[in-house]
């Protein structure tokens, strides 16, 4: 009984940290894109 | 000739640091005579809880800067501790609960170590929502460096509530000693030096996609006004 609480934690943590990590790497990906559209805006305004 | 790239040096410290600190955790150290295989959850809950201060102290200290200096990189600090405190924070309180149910037979109970870490975990989480509420970024910034400078007063109070009040929370570092075995305080060293690591590397991966949003977000409203 007393193991199904410690995976039950070691499961909590790393899923909370990577879920954290996968949050920020899409928030970045976001931003990649709204760079993209930038640049391509910038382009047109430069053509 | 392949380049050094120094941006990757502290996730790629982390992803060595922390097999090897969880091989030891289930490996090396040995199994706790009273509580048994479930005391090895403290191997990542005090780290996990100390970090989690280091975040709520850089907050403090980047509050400070900010409202001494007004510059944006001091609200970026800010922002990236506090948001990696909270979710460190809450890491503590759930990996608490799960020890806590085998060996007090309850997942939370009001000791002051337990309350006072909540408090923690609220002020916080409610400076998360406070700048998320509001969209001014200099009333945002300055309104979240007075909230994280107050709420740091409380992480001294955690720290020191199973000291100064009657607690059944354990306390391992003491004054004069710690209370581990060798091979016990080596494999919470190495824990520790993981969950440093890896903090280091959220920190500044946090801090960087900030200021990028808030200059992408200049670059847009310059493009509007224009």
């Amino acid at each position: 009984m007393k193991d199904t609480y410690l995976v039950l934690a070691y499961m909590a943590i790393w899923i909370g940290l990577s879920g954290y990590v996968v949050a920020l790497a899409q928030r970045q990906r976001k931003l990649s894109a709204k760079i993209e559209v930038l640049h391509k805006r910038l382009r047109v305004k430069e053509d | 000739m392949t380049t050094f790239n120094r941006s990757a040096l502290f996730p790629g410290l982390a992803a060595v640091l922390i097999p090897i600190a969880i091989g030891m955790v289930f490996f090396y150290s040995p199994l706790e005579k009273t509580m048994g295989s479930v005391q090895k959850i403290f191997y990542f809950h005090l780290p996990l809880a100390l970090t989690a201060f280091l975040s709520f102290f850089v907050a403090c200290i980047s509050g400070i800067m900010y409202l001494r200096n007004r510059q944006r990189i001091w609200d970026a600090r800010l922002a990236a501790s506090v948001e990696i405190g909270v979710v460190l924070t809450t890491l503590v309180l759930i990996t608490g609960s799960l020890w806590g149910k085998p060996i007090w037979n309850t997942f939370w109970t009001w000791d002051p170590r337990l309350t006072t870490s909540l408090i923690l975990w609220f002020i916080f989480a409610s400076c998360l929502i406070l700048r998320s509420a509001i969209d001014e970024e200099g009333k945002r910034a300055t309104f979240s460096a007075v909230m994280a400078i107050v709420g740091f007063v409380d992480v001294p109070i955690v720290f020191l509530s199973a000291r100064l009040f009657r607690s059944i929370h354990p306390t391992v570092i003491r004054a004069d000693s710690v209370g581990l075995e060798t091979s016990m305080l080596v494999t919470l060293l190495v824990c520790m030096a993981a969950m440093l690591v890896f903090w280091v590397g959220l920190y500044k991966f946090r801090v960087s996609l900030f200021l990028q949003e808030a200059m992408i977000n200049d670059l847009q409203t310059d493009g509007t006004k224009s």
